[in-house]
């Protein structure tokens, strides 16, 4: 008892909130004894206050029925008083909410309210506990409330009338919703049409920084919600949405049509047919004359909705249903369609596609009608000059029926074989449409249009198909390589291939693979090298079902035989390409095959895998000097498709493969490697192609399938450190190429990340690096090489997790004194960060841990900052235009492996790694803009363009970052983009523009205002740029740099003086006179303008 | 408001660019450093600004009745364009003789030109002979350019062709409408 008192004693005097109270040491009565005094106070709050921050806190049960009562009959006395009102209200939140709360008490409370409570003498807070108290009393004791009837409804609209903050909106809305949806409203229906509708159309925008997060779109949603609660409002609403649509703006007008659309439904029919016509006619200027694509969007929507809803029940009605709107509708469209050519087609076209979308009764009429107007027009010989109009309006109406009929995963789909809406017009469309692919104008919308018609589920026969396909094969003999026809004839065709294979495996394919060549065109002959590239993608979009890809693989390992069993060609190397793209080709259709989870691609291991072994080994044994196997591209791409294969096998045959492989390559028993169908024969003992250079470089078809071994299969060597140190003394070999020797270090990476092998990480390696990267007298080209293998198994280590990649990024970054390898050393380390690549991947069962990019950069990056700041110069970007490029400081050698490793760093890892360290970077990066590598500058635009392009997700540190930074961007890539300043570089020209040009939208207007004259005289000297591309930039960016706060460009007076007066004007002197000439002629006509220009900063 | 041309006809675009550039150059080994290698042999070759370019540069600019550009409704092509030296001529045809419109649709583009090309051409903007029923006022006031000047200061008249212009750097590609 003390213990309460002196509590309350404490309130009193400091307010503090009351927790101790509730957490059941005292009771309420206790409570309420030991108030004495306080509760005869003046002050009403002291008099309630306590009591309701009690009741607050009170967990549900705490209060009886009895006790609920007791306290809720004080409270609403205390109603009408002003002094307490706002406690009391306080104190009825959480008790409406209580479960002893009876019906009765809601009653109570609900009269008490509506008869002391003046909604407008209160504040927002305030408001929103009324609000509060009714949702409770509405949800927890709506049959008491119902039984109210008119006393409450009324009482309620006092309450809510007048209501303008968002956040009581909210509530209130929700409210409405439930009253209009469950309560018996006739009596007050045009009340409750004011309380709700008054707010429509919502403008309501909120501030910047709201901290309640209540947007625009919320209230819509929940002010719709009420508005479609109740049929009642149908008639009184109508007048008022067309009202709303023929003022409003762009934004009211969606915002009317979409409340439109989903609030029909609900009024029903009746109210639907008495406005139909208004309705249609102020949709109608929508559609066909619509302010932008959206508007008129939304009006097609609602019209779709009007005739769903008006002919819904019409659908079993077979005489004249079709009287009516939508009769009108066609026809008025109809009459736009007779003219196809014309403007006016074309939402007429959307408009009968969206009713084909509504009923079965208004599909049918629609099709009929339009489509016995347009195909007449077609064949109408004085209209043949609108062919193409007339095929893609036709085409669009077909694609209206295809969205009917496809199949959806979710919703219940209409069957077209139901309907049979087409079936009447069927063969009119495919002559139409294969009469317009003869003709070079209509070829693209007949392709389209037969795209359409294949894709329409049980529409057309197989022979229907095939006389398809075979007019579409027609167009891909005859297209030309590379033009959109060709593209567009295989879309019907993949189309095709989807559900009948058999008809492209029959017609189409022995039709491109007879077009390829037996033997590759002479190198001169550029477009028949073209040609059977394109053949050859054509196979590949089309041969992903497994029946195509069987002939697929077939005929084109045939066609390899051939390429290389020609030993006498005059041009081996144009052959070595021919068989590379085939290859390539295979590869492609692989991994498109494995990103769609096909599972017939590890049947290949017996039927391709061999074949490709023993064309290569075999081809080697005949000892001819220059053989098609010695382009390392060929036995790249080969090594490629086997280690495609591999991945997709199961472990034991993985197993036996990987015996096989190893008795083969390390002992020479090729035979080991045949299959049933294919058995390779060479001499024992002739293929060792460790110790023969010639056969060496076959090694990639040892090493690539290694790489997609999985960890479990053991490899069948004596020792594995052993041959893992074989390997990389292999690689170092400078009689290798760069391809074979990278093959051969991804394997190496490939084991150390599976297998461990920490000693040959922790010993081997150190003994080659003291052999060749400390001895500076070795070969540079070698000690690269050893560079580039550092690399490797620093990513096996890294994406492997731990730490131990860290002794190779130290001996990298111990390599930053040495003059000639610092900069290799420097992109390696970057490098390092673009992790497994294709070769360690998930796919290739390398081990990967999370994350493990992110700590290699939070490994690195210190040091590379540390690395700048102490060799540090001053850090300044010239701001003078003229300043030499290649003059820097001599401190910025020492600094320049930094700037670099930092620049590759970041080109490879992903953006939301080093986002939040822009701040820091920023100031690094602009200053490698001042080194002369123009790889490495176009590498750091592209990384700031990255991140501050997407603005999308607006990052504040970066944003403020960059307006900090950005005159001396600005600079900066003014000076990347001219020409005369600099080596040549069109690509660095093109993205420091292109950056220049995201500055304007990303920065303070006032930020960039001082130096906007700079800008754009010297984006004017880039129009003229000798490249195309870099002067496409030029304008983008000078027309968004042109633009003031308001978006109007302020440079005209400027630009249409030197274009007018024809003067060629070099020096600012002499502009200035003529512009001030000018402005003197001008001045006594339009003083305001003028005083406008002269404020311009003049150049 | 009674539009000039209610319901024009809507011509097909050319493809979106027919130049066969150096990026189609070919090379005998398909490798993913394509680029790469073009760049360096493409660099020191200039590319001359054409009719292409420059029709390029006004051909998405749009009508000011029609969301339409200036392509689709064929009031200017490619052919219609004409460089000699330092000299750009236009020519463009109003899809109605008496259209009211033809002095907005010549002042965007030679306010697009004017921004967008290097100052050393002299532009020259005319309607195509017998296409206008007051050709030679509106070549006239085109081509004036005491009465270009004061067009642009115009306020209500520059925010006109900024709406025109604001499609311009579309460049023939066509934006993909949703249908659904």
């Amino acid at each position: 008892m003390e213990h309460i008192a002196q509590l309350i004693r404490t309130y009193m005097i400091s307010e503090l909130p009351s927790g101790n109270i509730t957490s059941g040491k005292g009771t309420l009565l206790q409570v309420v004894k030991n108030l004495g005094d306080f509760l005869t106070s003046e002050d009403g709050n002291i008099r309630v206050g306590l009591l309701s921050s009690v009741l607050q806190k009170c967990p549900d049960g705490t209060l009886t029925k009895q006790s609920a009562h007791v306290l809720i009959v004080f409270y609403c006395d205390k109603l009408d008083d002003i002094d307490t009102v706002i406690p009391a209200l306080k104190g009825l939140v959480p008790l409406t909410n209580n479960m002893n709360c009876t019906d009765q008490d809601a009653v109570q409370i609900m009269q008490s309210i509506f008869q002391d409570i003046n909604m407008k003498a209160h504040i927002q807070s305030n408001r929103l506990l009324v609000l509060m108290i009714v949702d409770n009393l509405l949800s927890r004791h709506r049959e008491a409330l119902r039984n109210m009837k008119d006393e409450f409804l009324r009482g309620y609209v006092q309450l809510a009338e007048g209501e303008k903050d968002p956040r009581n909106l909210m509530i209130a809305f929700s409210i409405a919703r439930i009253i209009l949806i469950e309560f018996d409203i006739s009596s007050c229906v045009e009340d409750y049409f004011d309380i709700t509708f008054c707010y429509f159309p919502i403008s309501f925008r909120p501030p910047s920084d709201d901290p309640y997060g209540i947007t625009a779109d919320d209230l819509k949603r929940a002010l719709r919600a009420c508005l479609c609660a109740t049929s009642r409002f149908g008639p009184l609403a109508m007048p008022l949405f067309l009202e709303k649509l023929t003022a409003g703006s762009g934004v009211t007008k969606r915002d009317t049509m979409q409340t439109i659309a989903e609030c029909l439904p609900i009024y029903g029919i009746t109210v639907a047919r008495n406005h139909a016509n208004k309705l249609w006619n102020t949709l109608k200027i929508e559609i066909f004359q619509p302010i932008d694509q959206d508007t008129a969007n939304c009006a097609l929507e609602t019209t779709q909705v009007l005739i769903t809803l008006i002919y819904a029940m019409k659908d079993d009605d077979t005489t004249g249903g079709t009287e009516g709107i939508g009769k009108e509708i066609v026809n008025e469209s109809l009459e736009y369609l007779k003219e196809p050519e014309k403007s006016k087609a074309k939402p007429a076209v959307k408009v009968m596609a969206a009713l084909i979308r509504t009923t079965r009764l208004i599909r049918h009429f629609t099709i009929s009608k339009t489509l016995s107007c347009l195909i007449p027009l077609f064949r109408d010989p004085a209209e043949i000059i609108n062919r193409p109009a007339t095929l893609t309006a036709l085409e669009t109406i077909i694609a209206a029926v295809r969205t009917v009929f496809v199949p959806q995963p979710k919703e219940e789909h209409r069957k077209y074989t139901d309907e049979r809406v087409l079936d009447e017009y069927k063969d009119d469309l495919i002559g139409i449409f294969t009469v317009g692919l003869k003709t070079a104008t209509t070829i693209l919308p007949s392709l389209k249009g037969l795209d359409t018609l294949v894709q329409i589920p049980a529409l057309l026969s197989d022979e229907e198909l095939g006389f398809v396909v075979h007019s579409v094969n027609e167009v891909l003999e005859t297209a030309d390589i590379s033009s959109d026809h060709r593209s567009s004839a295989l879309g019907v065709l993949a189309s095709v291939s989807q559900f009948a294979p058999k008809i492209i495996e029959d017609t189409t394919l022995p039709l491109l693979f007879s077009s390829l060549p037996d033997t590759a065109p002479p190198r001169e002959s550029t477009l028949e090298h073209t040609r059977y590239r394109q053949i050859l993608n054509n196979l590949v979009s089309l041969c992903t079902p497994p029946q195509l890809f069987e002939t697929f693989i077939i005929r084109l390992s045939t066609k390899l035989d051939l390429i290389f069993s020609q030993k006498q060609v005059a041009d081996i190397e144009a052959n070595a390409a021919y068989a590379h793209y085939v290859l390539l080709s295979v590869s492609k259709a692989l991994a498109k095959k494995n990103q769609m989870g096909h599972l017939d691609i590890p049947k290949y291991v017996d039927q391709l895998i061999p074949r490709i072994y023993k064309l290569f080994i075999q081809e080697k044994q005949n000892g001819t000097d220059s053989s098609i196997s010695d382009y390392s591209q060929l036995v790249g791409i080969a090594g490629k498709v086997i280690e495609q294969v591999i991945q997709t096998v199961s472990i034991e045959r993985q197993t036996t493969f990987a015996s096989s492989l190893f008795q083969a390559f390390l002992h020479g028993q090729v035979q080991k490697l045949s299959e049933q169908h294919v058995s390779i024969e060479v001499p024992l003992g002739s293929f060792q192609p460790f110790t023969n250079t010639s056969q060496f470089k076959l090694v990639p078809l040892l090493t690539c399938p290694i790489i997609a071994l999985r960890k479990e299969v053991r490899f069948p060597v004596d020792n594995e450190i052993e041959f893992v140190s074989k390997l990389a003394v292999w690689s170092l070999d400078m009689n290798a190429s760069d391809i074979e020797s990278l093959s051969v270090m991804c394997a190496i990476a490939s084991i150390i990340n599976k297998h461990g092998l920490s000693d040959f990480v922790s010993k081997h390696t150190s003994d080659l690096w003291k052999q060749y990267i400390i001895d500076e007298t070795k070969n540079i080209q070698q000690r690269r090489r050893v560079i580039l293998l550092w690399t490797w198994i620093a990513k096996a280590l890294m994406v492997h997790g731990g730490t131990l990649f860290e002794t190779y990024t130290n001996q990298l970054f111990s390599l930053f004194t040495d003059t000639r390898l610092r900069r290799d050393a420097a992109r390696a380390l970057g490098e390092i960060g673009k992790g497994g690549e294709d070769v360690l991947t998930k796919k290739n069962f390398a081990v990967i841990k999370i994350l493990t990019t992110q700590k290699y950069f939070n490994s690195v990056l210190p040091r590379i900052m540390e690395g700048i700041t102490t060799n540090k110069g001053s850090l300044h970007v010239p701001l003078c235009l003229d300043q030499n490029l290649s003059s820097y400081p001599a401190d910025m050698e020492q600094q320049a492996p930094y700037l670099i490793a930092l620049t590759c760093l970041i080109k490879f890892i992903p953006k939301a790694i080093y986002a939040h360290h822009m701040p820091k970077l920023l100031p690094l990066l602009l200053r490698g803009l001042d080194l002369s590598d123009l790889d490495l500058r176009i590498d750091i635009i592209e990384t700031l363009y990255a991140t501050s392009g997407d603005m999308n997700q607006k990052n504040d540190a970066i944003l403020s970052i960059i307006s900090e930074h950005a005159p001396r961007l600005c600079l900066a890539m003014l000076k990347n983009s001219q020409v005369h300043d600099q080596p040549l570089s069109p690509k660095l020209r093109q993205i420091a523009l292109k950056y220049l040009g995201v500055l304007p939208g990303i920065v303070r207007y006032d930020i960039l205002h001082p130096y906007k004259a700079q800008i754009l005289r010297e984006l004017a000297k880039c129009l003229d740029d000798p490249k195309r591309d870099v002067r496409k930039e030029a304008v983008d960016t000078r027309t968004k740099a042109g633009k003031d706060q308001i978006g109007r460009n302020l440079f005209d007076i400027n630009v249409i003086l030197k274009g007018l007066l024809r003067v060629n004007i070099d020096t600012i002197t002499s502009e200035f006179e003529d512009r001030g000439q000018y402005l003197v002629r001008r001045k006594s006509s339009v003083p305001g303008t003028l005083d406008a220009v002269l404020k311009t900063p003049l150049l | 408001m009674q539009l000039d041309n209610a319901n024009p006809i809507v011509f097909q675009s050319a493809q979106e660019s027919f130049r066969l550039g150096n990026r189609d150059q070919f090379i005998l080994w398909e490798d993913e450093d394509k680029d790469y290698v073009l760049r360096d042999t493409m660099e020191d070759e200039p590319e001359p600004i054409d009719e292409q370019e420059v029709f390029d540069l006004i051909r998405s600019i749009s009508d000011p009745e029609h969301p339409l550009s200036l392509e689709q409704l064929a009031v200017i092509s490619a052919s219609q364009i004409k460089i000699l030296q330092n000299t750009v001529h236009v020519e463009f045809t109003p899809t109605v003789p008496h259209c009211g419109l033809s002095t907005l649709i010549g002042l965007s583009m030679r306010v697009r030109l004017l921004r967008s090309l290097p100052n050393r051409f002299k532009i020259d903007i005319k309607v195509k002979p017998g296409s206008h029923n007051s050709e030679n006022a509106v070549n006239k006031q085109l081509n004036d350019k005491e009465r270009v000047a004061a067009a642009l200061e115009n306020s209500a008249l520059i925010e006109v062709v900024e709406r025109c212009l604001s499609t311009a750097n579309r460049r023939g590609s066509v934006v993909i409408e949703s249908n659904e």
